[in-house]
């Protein structure tokens, strides 16, 4: 018995040993996502404008001397795969950072994992407050935060729309309902009147609801989701209301929102973290060879791309594979220039110092930017 | 909201409470009736509904890719309604076999098929997930009744759409109370509901009744599920267990076994919900229609209309 568990460890060893020898001629760089199940598409493409990045460097000779290479990390979308998909990648000494996740729940644990090895998360579409406000510091985040789009959507409906009195929904949870406290109080301060009101998810017939809307109501500011959302502008003409409703990213979605509400979203608002990348001149490069590799841009990739070259560029000007000073590097970042055509500088928590909104109107089948908010973190 | 506002918005909420409680009413007959003959409650009658749903949005489905037919409720409607009562009350006929015949003839006590009852609900719920997946699915409401076809009376805004639900979940009713009233089958079923050994001895197969009760309660709750598609234009694979929770809490407000009870307490639970979500924060909505149920039933214990019951029975 001793002898096997003596082998064993002599094994153990010579594996743990030779796992750097087998790792120094290449760099890795994790990507973390929901590969598979309901987020899968949305995640692939953050896997993919990952390889389009690391692609693009190594192209250009890698990093440090050496080749980059993408390892993927399956999150699911579910924290406890995510915390495993973590320590696989906390486990591969050659990582030296990582891009991670649209999922808020699976960002936050899998962040506490990687954040025991020293390992850098860059997180394109997580934007629960949660993720950077935990004081990590390995935690960063290229996109807005949940409570900016609120305010957003309040200074697009009061200030360019000019309405005046909006009904305010949520589905009762966290998430949503803190949407609609962050707009109630930003749309008071800019002097419209909210009547707040609350759905509960899944349930299917909000038409008693809608009909207590006041008639002189002029938009109604949804933070709940998708499906929720499209029945919901499905039943205002069974009241007899006409008016604009405006959702924040979680109704970013073709599919259960436009489709699902057979034509009843027609005009409506959306706000989304990612620019549409036709509008941005200095993203046609990054759209081009993106679309001739993965098909077209529809969500996380270019601020998985922009988040990808932070992360190599932090790499470079550390000069040497330390996962720690690379860590710091990147949240030192100051007034990157990215593919994005905005400039990335990463404030104490993490955040980017400037929130980009993008207010999308719902047009035939696609979602359509109508304008770019910039607020100060 | 002043008073004045609540009493203009009253007579809307008052149609959406009424298109809601027939569909309630619809889905209540299921259970009433099998409770009826059986005395078990059918725990998988919402998921038998909730199938209904999903057949009827498969059949659209293929209606609306085939452009064999027009797409005109007048046509469309009925091939859903059967479609959807077909396959629904097959589904009764196997539950009734595989699932609750097989304990009643080993002698079971009243727990054992309330259990299979469940264990069928998370069955069916669980197929049909994996045979349709999980997404919400969507019935394309608008292509066969088009958002044009309302009318405004006096302020209230009514589509055809509630005016067809209504209607045919009436006229559903009044055809079951119809049946169980006077016809050779009707009789038979109160018989077995009466006395099942007494009405073995008079000859009547005892099973073949229960079995057909079981048909047709799924078949009415089938149809439900296809009027509630449209009328909610969004159906998912769980969406059995709160619309059967409700049914069930109508029937027994009407007052359980009681075919009439059951069309009563679905009208009175979809209107007292709608009014409830005008008077009070929508979140209480369904806290409100269950105070009503519990203040009916320290009142009146056997539901509005009674317990249809023989004295045997009663609980």
């Amino acid at each position: 018995m001793r002898k096997i568990a003596a082998i064993a460890a002599v094994l153990a060893a010579a594996w743990v040993l030779a796992v750097p020898v087998c790792a120094q001629d290449t760099i890795k760089i994790a990507a973390g996502a929901p590969l598979t199940g309901p987020l899968a598409k949305q995640g692939q493409e953050v896997a993919n404008a990952v390889k389009l990045a690391v692609e693009e460097w190594n192209a250009k000779g890698g990093v440090l001397g050496k080749k980059i290479a993408v390892l993927e990390a399956d999150d699911q979308g579910n924290p406890q795969v995510g915390v495993a998909a973590a320590e696989k990648v906390a486990a591969d000494p050659a990582v030296m950072g990582s891009v991670w996740g649209i999922t808020s729940v699976t960002c936050i644990p899998a962040s506490e994992v990687l954040d025991r090895s020293n390992i850098v998360l860059i997180t394109p579409g997580c934007t629960n407050p949660k993720v950077t406000d935990r004081g990590l510091k390995n935690v960063d985040r290229v996109c807005a935060r949940d409570d900016f789009q609120a305010p957003a959507g309040a200074v697009w409906l009061i200030q360019d729309l000019k309405k005046k009195k909006i009904a305010v929904f949520d589905d009762g949870t966290t998430g949503p309902r803190g949407g609609a406290d962050e707009f109630e109080k930003k749309a008071k301060a800019l002097g419209a009147t909210v009547l707040r009101y609350v759905i509960r998810a899944g349930d299917k017939d909000f038409r008693p609801i809608l009909g207590t809307i006041p008639k002189d109501a002029d938009a109604i500011y949804a933070s709940i989701w998708a499906p929720d959302a499209a029945l919901i502008v499905k039943q205002l003409p069974d009241v007899g209301l006409t008016v604009p409703v405006m959702g924040p990213d979680g109704q970013f979605e073709p599919v259960d929102y436009i489709q699902a509400s057979g034509g009843a979203a027609e005009g409506n608002y959306v706000s989304f973290l990612v620019p549409d990348v036709k509008k941005v001149p200095a993203a046609q490069a990054f759209a081009k060879a993106f679309e001739a590799k993965y098909g077209p841009v529809s969500s996380y990739g270019p601020l998985a791309y922009e988040a990808t070259n932070i992360l190599l560029t932090a790499v470079q000007k550390v000069g040497k594979p330390d996962r720690e000073a690379i860590r710091d590097a990147v949240r030192a970042t100051k007034g990157y220039q990215g593919a994005l055509g905005v400039s990335v500088t990463f404030n104490a928590k993490g955040d980017v110092d400037t929130q980009n909104i993008y207010i999308y109107q719902v047009k035939g089948p696609d979602f359509i930017q109508v304008k770019s908010l910039n607020l100060g973190s | 909201m002043t008073f004045a506002d609540i009493l203009a918005i009253l007579p809307q909420q008052l149609v959406f409470g009424i298109t809601l409680g027939t569909a309630y009413g619809l889905i209540a007959i299921g259970y009433t009736m099998v409770y009826g003959v059986l005395f078990m409650i059918n725990f998988a009658h919402g998921d038998v509904f909730m199938i209904g749903a999903y057949v009827g949005w498969a059949l659209l489905g293929m209606l609306f890719a085939s452009h064999v037919v027009p797409m005109h409720p007048m046509i469309v409607l009925p091939l859903l309604l059967v479609g959807a009562m077909v396959m629904t009350g097959a589904i009764g006929l196997l539950l009734e076999r595989l699932a609750y015949r097989p304990l009643y003839q080993r002698g079971a006590t009243r727990l054992g098929p309330l259990i299979s009852a469940v264990g069928a609900s998370i069955f069916l719920q669980n197929a049909v997930m994996l045979i349709a997946g999980a997404r919400e699915k969507v019935y394309m409401t608008y292509s066969v009744f088009p958002r044009t076809w309302r009318f405004a009376v006096a302020g209230i805004n009514v589509s055809v759409l509630v005016i067809v639900i209504a209607s045919i979940a009436l006229l559903m009713m009044l055809g079951l109370h119809w049946l169980v009233q006077r016809t050779w089958l009707g009789r038979s079923i109160r018989a077995v509901a009466e006395d099942r050994e007494m009405a073995a001895v008079m000859g009547i197969d005892v099973w073949r009744v229960v079995a057909l009760t079981f048909c047709i309660g799924s078949a009415l709750g089938g149809a439900a599920g296809v009027l509630i598609g449209f009328y909610y234009t969004q159906i998912n694979f769980y969406m059995g267990y709160a619309a059967g929770l409700k049914a069930f809490t109508a029937a027994v407000l009407g007052g359980i076994g009681n075919v009439r009870g059951a069309m009563l307490g679905g009208l009175i639970l979809g209107i007292v919900e709608s009014l409830a979500v005008t008077f009070i924060n929508p979140a209480f909505k369904d806290v409100i229609a269950f105070v009503v149920l519990i203040l009916v039933l320290m009142f009146r214990p056997g539901g509005i209309l009674g317990e249809a019951l023989p004295d045997w029975k009663r609980v």
